[in-house]
């Protein structure tokens, strides 16, 4: 008979009626409901740098997937981006600390002291974020050029490095 | 230190120059998160053969052990990926011009000593290769580590931190890295000469001889003061403590180099990582909760200091979460922002605020949701177990119409909707338009005779399942006070459980559940009860002295009035009606105990405490069982 089933269950949770809790799981933040499409940060490219405080020019470059990473280091050089109109769309700041900047110097051999190197040529690698509009990048100490690299060379470097 | 994880990148081959050069190996060694948010370190090896590439391989493990041993390295490690770019040289070793004969080495960096006339500095000519292979690292900030395959003790430091791999190699390139990465001065001197210029850039040395120019906030502690002898001069430059990694090899690094380092790495560090939401420019519905996090980097001795602030405005939460109701906030535009302040005992000259970083959002909270609102409430005087009417006013306050939602009632002693307050049911009203007003009346509302008299509040729910999203969520319930006065002589049979009406409930054997059939017989206190159940229906009823009980008895009904005697689970089906006149029955059922269906009915009579007559039978109320 029927009742013989919930009198059963009855009989049954009798013997097992020290069931647990379960605890529930907490609340993580719900994630947003919609949200802007995000900037387009597609990566940053590595510059490689070659010349001297008097002229500095890009002779490489290499794409790279990870976002930017700026650095925070001051310094009266930069390397600005340009679109095709000439807007100037980012300047970062370029870090020679490690060369000799005099210009008197420009051409000679490097020197040491102790264990430093201090060399007036500039051989190094600089970051810049990839702006899918920038099509030149100008190197400056203020408002100086030391050197450019316009969209063609641009282009060709970026598609080389890419094929790397 | 985080594990050393060894990840092969690729290989390839290159033509430069029409100098056929070999595969270069790539590897990431130590990968503590995205180079997004790191400083990557690049070790290029030279004059290794390609025989001798596991020697490149422990040795740059045995460099970057030594780094991330030494503090501040050691408390900042996760602020670091390493890389290791490895290119074979056609010979072993480097050149040695200042021997006789001069030892000429084919490598692919041309490492050399001697470099600028000095024996011991050990530095790379071919720097544009080096600088090639750094950028084939999946990040490089710069600063690259070269480790060159010669027993001869040497290093030098330049755009390049250059060591030799003898015994003192990993304190040579920490010493070197110093330099690269920090742009810390040597604090060694040379004999008789005096410096006579002017206050060097360095942070680690100076020409105040009270050291008060650079490191005035370390002066009389941890050692610091200022020594003569730095920078190469016996006398004129001054360094912070009598000794230290930039002066001699084996000693930990002085607190002001220390500070630099720190400093260094939070020149391309923040220690907010992993942001989330990743885009910085949101739009979120009003009335929806945004959650907003991040990975905290500080170090455990920095004590890490978070603030969260939404519109300048700083928030209770100091963890590296928050949660936005944007319900609370305005449409328009909004600035979450979370700070982080890296109290590091490491850090105590910090002109810039560097260990200090922020991470701001945008929010724009826009209007797409409705708000249902419960605007008014009205109703009258009622007795348990009689009816009242209720009008309710429900207001859309939304730019956009509600979807159907529901509207109930309840009575609450508190306020607060929980299961013991009394349900009175609800309506589902229909779609809403934008900023209208409806008034779903209800009418008649029966009150539940097992409603003790008393002052109640009643309240409307809208929306109880949280089903409809609205800009603003806690609108939804409106309270008023309600005073239900107490039953007449009558004999009610009612779940005193959240169903409406409550002559229908039902036990689920699967989930469990209770259900509690309670007698109201407020002229009968003291006088017996039974609560039975017949599975035959409720007609012709079975006659019971002078009335007829709605119930058929059956084999149900004995045997569940047997098991309910003495059972844990179903308890006060027969008792006596207390002092309100109630008689309350209930079934407790475990969940998972037993399959099936039943369906029958409860219904109760009263027997006089004095005469042992049937005095009342209730009306009968539907039961189920499944």
């Amino acid at each position: 008979m029927r009742i013989h089933l919930l009198l059963g269950a009855l009989g049954v949770a009798a013997v097992a009626g020290t069931l647990a809790l379960r605890p529930g799981s907490p609340d993580a933040p719900p994630p947003p409901s919609s949200a802007l499409a995000p900037p387009a940060d597609i990566g940053h490219l590595i510059l490689q740098l070659e010349g001297d405080v008097r002229a500095l020019q890009v002779v490489h470059l290499t794409p790279k997937p990870s976002a930017f990473n700026p650095t925070y280091r001051p310094s009266p050089f930069s390397i600005d981006l340009y679109d095709q109109a000439g807007n100037r769309l980012g300047s970062y700041p370029l870090d020679l600390s490690r060369f000799d900047t005099d210009p008197l110097r420009v051409g000679q051999p490097l020197r040491v002291e102790g264990c430093e190197v201090r060399d007036p040529h500039i051989a190094m690698l600089a970051n810049i974020p990839y702006l899918p509009d920038a099509c030149s990048i100008r190197i400056c100490r203020g408002d100086k050029e030391l050197g450019r690299l316009e969209n063609v060379d641009y282009q060709r470097m970026l598609t080389a490095g890419v094929n790397r | 230190m985080s594990a050393l994880r060894t990840a092969l990148a690729f290989t390839g081959t290159v033509l430069l120059l029409g100098t056929t050069l070999t595969a270069q190996t790539v590897k990431t060694i130590v990968n503590n998160g995205s180079s997004a948010n790191r400083y990557d370190i690049v070790i290029l090896g030279d004059g290794y053969q390609a025989s001798e590439q596991s020697r490149f391989d422990s040795d740059c493990l045995a460099v970057v052990g030594k780094l991330f041993a030494t503090e501040p390295y050691k408390s900042y490690a996760l602020y670091f990926n390493v890389h290791t770019v490895f290119r074979a040289s056609k010979d072993s070793g480097a050149d040695h011009p200042d021997v006789s004969p001069p030892i000429v080495k084919d490598t692919v960096y041309d490492a050399s000593y001697n470099t600028g006339g000095t024996p011991r500095c050990l530095y790379i000519k071919n720097t544009s290769q080096a600088l090639r292979d750094a950028a084939l690292a999946p990040a490089a900030e710069g600063r690259v580590m070269v480790v060159v395959n010669d027993s001869r003790y040497g290093g030098c430091a330049g755009q390049f931190a250059v060591t030799y791999n003898g015994s003192s190699m990993t304190e040579v390139q920490a010493h070197e890295f110093g330099h690269s990465f920090a742009g810390l001065a040597d604090e060694y001197d040379y004999p008789n000469n005096t410096y006579t210029g002017p206050e060097p850039a360095a942070r680690n040395i100076t020409a105040d001889p009270t050291g008060k120019a650079k490191w005035p906030l370390w002066l009389g502690t941890s050692g610091v003061s200022a020594y003569e002898g730095a920078g190469y001069y016996l006398k004129g430059l001054f360094r912070p403590k009598s000794n230290c990694l930039m002066r001699n090899l084996g000693q930990p690094l002085c607190p002001v180099c220390g500070e630099q380092i720190v400093l260094s790495a939070y020149a391309t560090v923040t220690p907010i990582d992993n942001p989330l939401p990743t885009a910085s420019t949101l739009s979120a519905d009003r009335g929806v909760k945004l959650g907003f996090s991040f990975t905290n980097l500080v170090p455990v001795s920095g004590n890490g200091l978070v603030t969260w602030k939404i519109d300048g405005t700083p928030q209770s939460s100091s963890g590296n979460q928050l949660t936005v109701d944007t319900g609370t906030l305005a449409y328009g535009i909004h600035k979450i922002e979370v700070e982080v302040l890296d109290r590091t005992p490491f850090v105590r000259n910090d002109p810039n605020g560097l260990p200090r970083k922020t991470r701001t959002w945008t929010l724009n909270v826009s209007t797409q949701l409705p708000d249902l609102s419960a605007f008014y409430l009205q109703t009258y005087p009622a007795t348990a177990g009689g009816n009242t009417s209720i009008v309710t006013v429900v207001q859309n306050l939304g730019p956009v119409s509600s979807p159907a939602v529901q509207v109930e009632h309840f009575l609450s002693v508190d306020k607060v909707i929980s299961p013991d307050d009394i349900y009175l049911g609800g309506i589902t009203q229909p779609p809403i338009a934008p900023n209208a007003v409806v008034a779903p009346n209800r009418d008649p509302v029966r009150i539940p005779a097992h409603v003790a008299p008393g002052v109640y509040n009643l309240g409307v729910v809208i929306d109880r399942a949280d089903a409809v999203k609205e800009i603003d969520e806690t609108n939804n319930v409106l309270w008023i006070p309600l005073a239900i006065s107490k039953a007449g002589c009558i004999a009610d049979l009612g779940y005193a459980d959240q169903v409406y009406p409550p002559k229908a409930n039902t036990l689920v054997g699967k989930t469990g559940g209770s259900v509690h059939p309670t007698v109201t017989a407020p002229c009968n206190a003291g006088d017996t009860y039974a609560i039975l159940l017949g599975c035959t229906g409720t007609t012709p009823g079975t006659p019971l002295g002078g009335l007829n009980l709605p119930l058929n008895v059956d084999a149900c009904t004995r045997v569940f009035f047997a098991a309910s005697l003495g059972s844990t689970l179903v308890t006060g089906f027969v008792g006596t009606l207390d002092s309100g006149g109630y008689g309350r029955g209930a079934i407790n059922l475990p969940p998972a105990v037993a399959t099936g269906t039943l369906t029958g009915h409860f219904a109760a009579v009263v027997i006089d405490r004095t005469t042992g007559a049937f005095v009342r039978v209730t009306d009968a109320v539907q039961f189920t069982f499944q």
